[in-house]
This record gives C-alpha cells, sequence and structure tokens, in this order.
C-alpha cells in the first residue's frame, strides 16, 4: 500500500472541511477524488503533501509518516502538478522541469538530474519545447510541463489538482492518458482531484466521493457512479450509463427543478452512445 | 577704491531722484518708489507702523535708528540675538520665506509690510495681491544683496523720512570698506583660496563669496567653473593646493553672542579630516577658516571683506573686529560679543 | 533559451535537450566571467581618468608605489593622495554599491516575485532618508558622533524600518503582496515624517538633506569600503546559497512548499540579507535609486531566470553601471562633480524605457 490516509481531520480558522478521511492508494493506482466545490478536494491534496497541517490523523506514504518527515524528504516522495502555473517571469521548459530536482539538488546540477530530466521530457513527447519559454506554450502542453516537473521528482506518490480543467477535448484525453501509463509503469500511487465526472470514471482505477468533508463512498467506478450517489452528493438527477465497461453520466436536473430537455431524441432511457473516444 | 566713491555718489543721485519723484507735499500723502523687485509700490507717509520679516531690513531700521516704526516681525527675526529691540514684538510668521500667516497681519494692520523682494523664496507679487483687500502695501527691501545695498538702505531712508542718517550709514560701510582695500599690501600676492558654503559646494564666479574673494586680492582655484554653486571635484582642491580654506560656517554655532568656539573647532577639524585635505597647503598652515553667518550673509556682509583681507594678508594693520564693533554699539545700539571668524585672524 | 546568449554555430533545436542545457549554462558562466573582467577594466580606466591632470604614467607610478615599493619610485605626495584616497576608494566603493544594489534588487524582485520591487521596496530609502533627515535636520542621532552619526541614523531606521516589516510579516502572512504593500504604508509614513522635518529646516539643513538624498560617491573611504564589501562578503554566499529556493518560489508558493521550500522562510531572510545590503550602502552614498530596479531587468534579459547566474550577473551588472556614470559624473563638467544618482536617473531612465518598448514580450504580466 503506497498511500494510506487515516481519520484525517482538517479546520479552516471558522470552519471544519475534512471530518475523519481514510483512504488507501496502492501503487500503480489512480484514485480519482470528485464531489462538489468546496468539498474539500483540495484541502485533501493539500494536507497530503504538507502544505497543510491537518488537525487529526495520520498519512503516510510507503512506511513514513508525512508529518515526520523533513519538507525536502517530503518532496522526494511526493510530487505535486497544481492546477496552473502563475504566468511569470520566463523560463525555458527545461529549467521548469528542472526545478523537481530542487529536492535533490543543493547547488549544482548532476549529470544525473539532467538525465532525469530529459528522460521524462521524452515520456511526454516535449523534447522539442526543450528550449522554449515556458509562457509561450499552449496550455496543454503547459499542463504536461508541469506534470513533467512532478515526475523529475522521483515520486512514489503523485498529487494532482484539477489537471484538466484549463484544457481542450484533445488535451484533457491525452494528459489523463499519459498520468494513467505512467503511474501504471512507475508503480506510483495517484490521487487526482478531478470535478468531471466521466473522466474521472474513465481514467480512474478507484473513485471517491468527498460530500461535506467526508468520503460519501469510495470504490471502482462502475460500483461507485450510481443515481443515488449522484443524488446525495451533487443533488443532481442523472442517467447512468455504460460502454465497453466504462461507466458515463448524463446529467439531467438539479432536485426539485424542471428536466431539462435532451439535445437529441425523445428517449429518457439509457442508450445514448458516449461520443468521446 | 574711486569706484566706490562714484557708487556712493551715484546712490545719492538715486535716492535723491527717487525722492524727488516721489515726495509728497510737507508732512502727509503718498511715497510712489520703485522697490527691490522692481514694482512700484505707493506707500502712505509717514509711516509709522510697519511689519517686517527679513532680518536684514530689521536690521537697517535699527540702524537708521526706527525700530520704533516696527509693530511686527518674523521668527528669525525674534531670534537673532543681535536685533534684541525687536523680540517682543508680534511675530507674524515663521521666516521671511513662504508667506505670512495673513490673518495675524491683517488684525495688526500695519500701514506697510517689508520683505523680501528677489530672494527665490519669496513671492512678492502673490504676497500683496493676498494683502491687496486690506490695502496694505508690501515693498520688497532685500538688503541682502552687496550690489543693491546702498539702495536698499537709501529707500529705507527715503521711507523713514531719515535720508541723512542713511548716507552716514553708506558712507560708514564705505570707509570700512577703503581702509580693508587700502591695507593690501600694493604687489602682494593674494593667496589661492578654496571658499565652501554650508551645503558643501564650492563658490565660483558669479557668487559673492567669490566677488569678494577677488576684490581681496585673493585667487579662488575654482575661477574656472561655470556657475556659481558647484559639487567641486575633490581631486581639483588636492591639486590646485588652496592656501586659504573659507567655509561659510550657516548651521554651526557661530556668530553674535556665541563665545565658545567648541563647536567651531569640532567643524573645522570634520572638515580637514577629508581624505588627502592633509596635505593642503592651508591645512597645513592651518589657515582653514570658518565665517559666521553674522557676516557671511546679510548687511554685515561688508564687514566680511576687512576679514578676508586680514586672513589673506597675515600681519597688516587693519582690524575688521573694530568696525564691526563701531557698527554694533554705534549703529545698532547693542553690545559687540561673539566670535565671528574663527580661528581669529 | 530565456536569454539573448545564443550562440553562433550550434543551433540549440538540434541537440538532445541535457546537452543543450549544458551548453547554455556553459554560455552563461562565460558571460560571467567577461562582465567580472569587464568591471576590472573599468576599473583600471576609471582609475587613470579624473579631474586632476594625472597622466596614466603618473597614475600608473602612484599605484606601482604603494604596490610594489621595491620599486622605490618616488611620487608627489598629492599624487599619492588622489589616487589612492580619492579616487581607488571612490571606484571601489562605486563597484560594491553597484553589484550590492545589483544583487540585492535581483534577490528581492525573486523573493517578491515581483519585478518593480527594489532593494530600497521595504521602506529602507524612506527610512534612511528619515534618519539622515533627523540628523541634518533636528541633530537628533541615536548613535555615533559627528559626521557618523548621518551614517548611523540612517543605517538604523532602514533597518528599522525592514524589522517592523518582517514583524508585521511574521504576525500577518508572508505573501509577497503584503509585504509590498506595508513596505509602501511605511514609505509614506517615514516620507511624511521627512517632508514635516523637512518643513522646519533652516535652509542651511535644507540643502544637506536634498544633497545627502541624490546619492554621491564623495564619502567614499577606507572605512566605507570595507564595511560594504564586508556586509556584500556576508550575504553574497547566503543568496547565492538560495538560488534553487528563489527558482522554486518563481513558480507560486505553494508550488515552492511542494518542492520542499518553506516560502515565508525563504522570503524573510532573503529581503532581510537585501535590506541591510541596502541600508549599508545608503548610509554611506544616500540614495542611489535605479540601479536595484534596472540591473536585474537587464541581466534577466540576458542571462534568463536561473537565480544562480542572475544573482551575480546583476551584481556585476549593476557595479558596471554605477561605476560608469559616477566616472562620466565626475569628468564630464570638471570641475563640477555631479552626483551619481542624477547620473544614473538622467541616463537610465530613458534607456531603461526604451529597453521595454522594444521588446515585444512582455516580460512580466
Amino acid at each position: 500500500m503506497k498511500l494510506r490516509i487515516r481519520g484525517v481531520e482538517f479546520h479552516y480558522p471558522a470552519r471544519p472541511v475534512l471530518r475523519g478521511i481514510s483512504l488507501e492508494v496502492r501503487g500503480g493506482e489512480v484514485l480519482g477524488l470528485v464531489g462538489p466545490n468546496g468539498a474539500g478536494k483540495t484541502t485533501l491534496l493539500r494536507c497530503i503533501n504538507r502544505v497543510l497541517r491537518p488537525r487529526r490523523g495520520t498519512i503516510l506514504v510507503g512506511k513514513d509518516d508525512v508529518g515526520k518527515l523533513s519538507p525536502r524528504v517530503l518532496a522526494r516522495k511526493i510530487g505535486y502538478v497544481p492546477q496552473a502555473s502563475p504566468h511569470g517571469f520566463p523560463a525555458t521548459v527545461f529549467e521548469v522541469v528542472l526545478l523537481g530536482r530542487r529536492p535533490y539538488v543543493s547547488w549544482a546540477v548532476s549529470p544525473r538530474d539532467r538525465e532525469v530530466v530529459a528522460e521524462v521530457l521524452t515520456l511526454l513527447g516535449l523534447e522539442k519545447f526543450c528550449n522554449r519559454d515556458f509562457n509561450e506554450l499552449s496550455g496543454g502542453e503547459r499542463q504536461k510541463v508541469l506534470i513533467a516537473r512532478a515526475l523529475a521528482q522521483e515520486p512514489e506518490v503523485l498529487l494532482l489538482d484539477e489537471p484538466t480543467s484549463n484544457l481542450d477535448l484533445r488535451h484533457q484525453l491525452e494528459v489523463l492518458g499519459l498520468v494513467r501509463s505512467i503511474v501504471k509503469e512507475k508503480g506510483m500511487a495517484a490521487v487526482m482531484a478531478i470535478h468531471d465526472l466521466n473522466l474521472a470514471a474513465r481514467f480512474s482505477d478507484k473513485l471517491a466521493f468527498l460530500h461535506r468533508g467526508k468520503i460519501h463512498d469510495v470504490g471502482e467506478p462502475a460500483e461507485v457512479l450510481t443515481q443515488e450517489n449522484i443524488r446525495s452528493v451533487y443533488g443532481v438527477e442523472a442517467l447512468i450509463s455504460e460502454d465497453s465497461g466504462i461507466p458515463y453520466i448524463i446529467p439531467l436536473a438539479p432536485i426539485g427543478a424542471h428536466p431539462s430537455p435532451l439535445p437529441s431524441g425523445p428517449s429518457q432511457k439509457a442508450s445514448v452512445k458516449c461520443r468521446c473516444d | 577704491m574711486r569706484r566706490y566713491r562714484g557708487l556712493v555718489v551715484l546712490a545719492l543721485v538715486l535716492g535723491l531722484a527717487g525722492a524727488v519723484w516721489g515726495m509728497p507735499p510737507q508732512g502727509q500723502g503718498l511715497l510712489r518708489l520703485v522697490d527691490s523687485a522692481g514694482r512700484v509700490v505707493e506707500l502712505p507717509q509717514p509711516l509709522e507702523r510697519v511689519a517686517v520679516l527679513n532680518p536684514p531690513a530689521a536690521e537697517i531700521l535699527l540702524a537708521l535708528g526706527v525700530p520704533e516704526a516696527v509693530v511686527g516681525i518674523s521668527g528669525t527675526i525674534a531670534r537673532k540675538p543681535e536685533l534684541s529691540p525687536y523680540a517682543h514684538l508680534p511675530q507674524l510668521a515663521r521666516s521671511a520665506h513662504g508667506e505670512p500667516d495673513l490673518e495675524l497681519v491683517m488684525e495688526l494692520s500695519p500701514q506697510a509690510l517689508i520683505t523680501y523682494g528677489t530672494h527665490p523664496a519669496v513671492d512678492v507679487e502673490e504676497l500683496a495681491k493676498a494683502l491687496a483687500p486690506a490695502a496694505i502695501p508690501v515693498v520688497g527691501i532685500d538688503a541682502w544683496r552687496l550690489e543693491t545695498l546702498h539702495r536698499d538702505i537709501f529707500l529705507l531712508g527715503l521711507m523713514f523720512g531719515r535720508l541723512e542718517r542713511a548716507a552716514e550709514l553708506i558712507v560708514f560701510f564705505h570707509e570700512a570698506w577703503e581702509a580693508a582695500l587700502g591695507a593690501i599690501p600694493a604687489g602682494a600676492e593674494g593667496p589661492r583660496v578654496y571658499a565652501e558654503h554650508h551645503g558643501g559646494r564650492a563658490f565660483g564666479p558669479g557668487s559673492e563669496w567669490h566677488r569678494l574673494i577677488t576684490l581681496a586680492g585673493g585667487e579662488n582655484i575654482f575661477a574656472d567653473a561655470p556657475v556659481p554653486y558647484f559639487d567641486a571635484d575633490p581631486e581639483l582642491i588636492l591639486e590646485r593646493d588652496p592656501q586659504v580654506v573659507l567655509l561659510d560656517a550657516r548651521g554651526v554655532e557661530l556668530g553674535y553672542g556665541v563665545t565658545d568656539p567648541a563647536a567651531a573647532e569640532v567643524y573645522i577639524a570634520e572638515v580637514t579630516a577629508r581624505p588627502g585635505w592633509g596635505l593642503l597647503s592651508a591645512v597645513q598652515e592651518r589657515r582653514v577658516y570658518l565665517i559666521s553667518p553674522s557676516i557671511g550673509s546679510g548687511p554685515r556682509k561688508v564687514f566680511l571683506l576687512p576679514f578676508l583681507v586680514k586672513i589673506f594678508y597675515p600681519g597688516i594693520e587693519l582690524d575688521p573686529e573694530g568696525w564691526l564693533s563701531r557698527y554694533h554699539e554705534e549703529w545698532l545700539g547693542v553690545a559687540h560679543t561673539g566670535i565671528f571668524v574663527w580661528p581669529e585672524p | 533559451m530565456a536569454g539573448t546568449l545564443r550562440p553562433r554555430g550550434v543551433p540549440l533545436e538540434g541537440l538532445p535537450p541535457a546537452e543543450a542545457y549544458r551548453a547554455a549554462a556553459a554560455r552563461k558562466a562565460l558571460f560571467l566571467f567577461l562582465a567580472l573582467g569587464a568591471v576590472g577594466g573599468m576599473a583600471l580606466v576609471a582609475t587613470a581618468v579624473g579631474g586632476a591632470r594625472l597622466g596614466i604614467g603618473e597614475v600608473a607610478r602612484a599605484l606601482g608605489a604603494r604596490l610594489l615599493p621595491f620599486l622605490e619610485l618616488s611620487v608627489p605626495r598629492s599624487d599619492l593622495a588622489i589616487v589612492w584616497h580619492l579616487r581607488l576608494p571612490r571606484i571601489a566603493l562605486g563597484i560594491l554599491a553597484g553589484f550590492g544594489l545589483g544583487l540585492a534588487g535581483a534577490a528581492m524582485q525573486g523573493a517578491l516575485r515581483n519585478p518593480l520591487v527594489s532593494p530600497f521596496t521595504l521602506g529602507v530609502s524612506a527610512g534612511a532618508t528619515l534618519g539622515a533627515s533627523l540628523a541634518i535636520v533636528a541633530g537628533f542621532g541615536l548613535v555615533g558622533a559627528g559626521r557618523y552619526v548621518v551614517m548611523g541614523n540612517a543605517f538604523l531606521f532602514a533597518m528599522g524600518a525592514c524589522l517592523i516589516i518582517l514583524a508585521v510579516g511574521k504576525l500577518r502572512g508572508v505573501s509577497p503582496e503584503s509585504f509590498i504593500l506595508v513596505g509602501i504604508a511605511l514609505t509614506y509614513l517615514f516620507g511624511a515624517a521627512t517632508s514635516v522635518l523637512q518643513y522646519l529646516a533652516e535652509e542651511g539643513d535644507l540643502a544637506r538633506v536634498v544633497h545627502w538624498m541624490f546619492g554621491s560617491l564623495a564619502g567614499a573611504s577606507r572605512e566605507a569600503v570595507l564595511t560594504v564589501a564586508g556586509v556584500i562578503g556576508m550575504a553574497f554566499p547566503f543568496l547565492l546559497k538560495a538560488s534553487w529556493d528563489l527558482n522554486a518560489l518563481a513558480q507560486g508558493d505553494e508550488v515552492a512548499r511542494a518542492l520542499g521550500v518553506n516560502p515565508g522562510r525563504v522570503r524573510m531572510a532573503v529581503m532581510a540579507l537585501s535590506s541591510l545590503i541596502a541600508a549599508t550602502i545608503t548610509c554611506f552614498t544616500g540614495l542611489i535609486g535605479f540601479v536595484g530596479l534596472v540591473a536585474p531587468h537587464i541581466a534577466r534579459l540576458l542571462l534568463g531566470t536561473d537565480h544562480r547566474y542572475l544573482l551575480p550577473g546583476a551584481g556585476l551588472l549593476g557595479a558596471g553601471l554605477l561605476l560608469a556614470a559616477d566616472t562620466v559624473g565626475r569628468t564630464l563638467f570638471s570641475p563640477l562633480v555631479i552626483p551619481v544618482g542624477i547620473v544614473i536617473s538622467v541616463v537610465g531612465a530613458p534607456f531603461f524605457l526604451a529597453l521595454l518598448l522594444r521588446r515585444r514580450r512582455a516580460i512580466w504580466r
């Protein structure tokens, strides 16, 4: 078990956000964290990599208690991919990814460091960008660079905060596909906070519903993606369907409101073909 | 020397001309004159209640014997011990710079307000406009520029009906100058001089100090400077090796009423400790002099010339202190006390 | 490459990533060496020129008389004094002050993630001005005697401002925005106090305060040079060591934390060191603005944003700028000396504007 979260509680000064979260993620597994805004997805991620200190609970990476590790050592174990990067001073893509080696570097850049960065760039198909200014890339390419940076940390655990929220359709699929295959290949445990349920269902090995600071349900997507869960967590009436073993949902209407008409055909039963391929 | 006699005559003529032009019929009416700022001003006669903001004008009025005509002053006048006869009067402003408290002035309701005419920090026109509603004319009488001192003295004499005394004062100043210039040994070569004012800047051609240094026979090492006040290159000071260094001492405790030279010593020590200054002839021969503000500016700058002559030609028969003490005692009517140049030449 | 150091022969795009990076890094290091050499060369030239009519030969003899005493050169004492007591200290202080301001500026910009800050942003300039004004106008000095009063006061008040800000940071949170805002507030506050002093000041004192604010190297002396060198020598290794942390900070506090950096601590340490450098320099030279803002910018254009190269690069550029400005200021209008702060502003501001207008790509948001 690569990542163990037990009984984590977190409060902001005014209000409690996470109450007794317990999760487990294996190596090679992607855990999709879903739930409405404000449910605490980002907060949980921040507790895992110790940006925030939980009031209660322990988080273990392998055998190590995250709370007891120094920030530097922790950064060697947990890689974090933020939602976006501030548009700041210009830097080359290589330099941005090289930052991921910071937990290992004190001053000079060793050949190993350069090797790791080059490897990671190749893995994500970014070699041709290595000397370009990071700010000049498109959103999708930038997101890949951020993932590359996290991977350059050679972590055991990968945390991703909304990796696809600013991406177009193609890049959404590319990025998530890459994450899934890399995580499997390297045996990392990944936790991905994501708000698109369908993408989450498709690219996660497990799904966890976070609702009002608690884990509402966790399990394989096919098991957990149910109408009742959607009803309780989102307050939405939805249709659940399946294609090639992958579940997908079609939201219909918020509970208590009139159902909005479907874009095609009058049938309300599930047989709408998914076009995302 | 002859130049100055001519100047005195010219000043007399100017003064009389102004007087004739503006002199009203006996006893009452208006006096019309042209002030230091070139403005035509009409003043009631006789003037018995005036406000004075600039110390040089106040000083001249004291010398002319009409201090009782002054009913309002400025803070700087009140703080000058040699102008003590005025000290008890109401203060209308902190100094002549900027604007006085207009309400206080109007409340006091003098017949006229005297201030600087051509000082950069004073806008006489604005002040006149501000006081016009109260019918208080503003007269600009500098009394701080040497080149217009005679005329200013005459204007004041004219305004207060003391023309004769004004003429005597001018003659007195003129005699002091004559004595100083006459004491310069014939054919003597004056020293190389470096003069610095309180901001740390050097005096160049166009400044009064430069003029006085040259008149006294000295050679300003920066006679080639293009401007009157500037930061001098310390390398050139070393290279040109002045034999006398003059420091304009505003901000250091020296002058009328100061009898302890300690502060002056400290300042001189600091200056002579500058890098490389130990090599200067002036420092080695101890000819670094601090000139007090009492004679560094204002009407008593007239006496700066005798002091400079005494500094430049050691051992000559000249008593600048004597002239100054006569001025203090016989003209201003105050005790002569204080150190005016340190070290004493 | 984020920077204009492109090689003539080898297109970077052709190289594999690791090699390309190494090549670029080597080029940056080369540039730094060349810059160091250039500053050294400028120092030699500056030693040879000046108001006094000393030819190069006489200057060389004056240098040799002290450096190579076995040659037993006879040199006029005034020449020795001019070269060793006036020119060399001034040149040394110019280089050190420029280096310090450039370095501190680059570090500050990195720590606060903002290209508009300078080493004076945390109220250091306002504090130093207030301290100097208090000493000059009110004769009120907390430390020192005689001419040291002004220096000591300037330093104390400058560091006082910095400490206030750091204390507020500890209490209220260490985001860049909060530091900058408090810095601005303090600048206004101290500025107001200074204005009051200036209003009440007599003519002579006022002139001295204004003169102090211009920023000049006229106060260069052995002690000034040694003190500034000491402070920079102590701070420089620390700042260099923090380069990686500054690189990480540029990506955001959250990311930096995820990479193992403590943003708050790094920020405070860097700001404290930068302010210390700036305060030390200021108490000897008065306010020399602009260098701390512009040298990092130009260095960034040439060297990119890796602080391991940027910090020394900004320092060297600052040194070169200040030395050039002072040399021009003291030779162009002889016998006048134009204070270096004025030369820098007059020449630098339009130059910087031109630089900004030419680059199409925004350097920041």
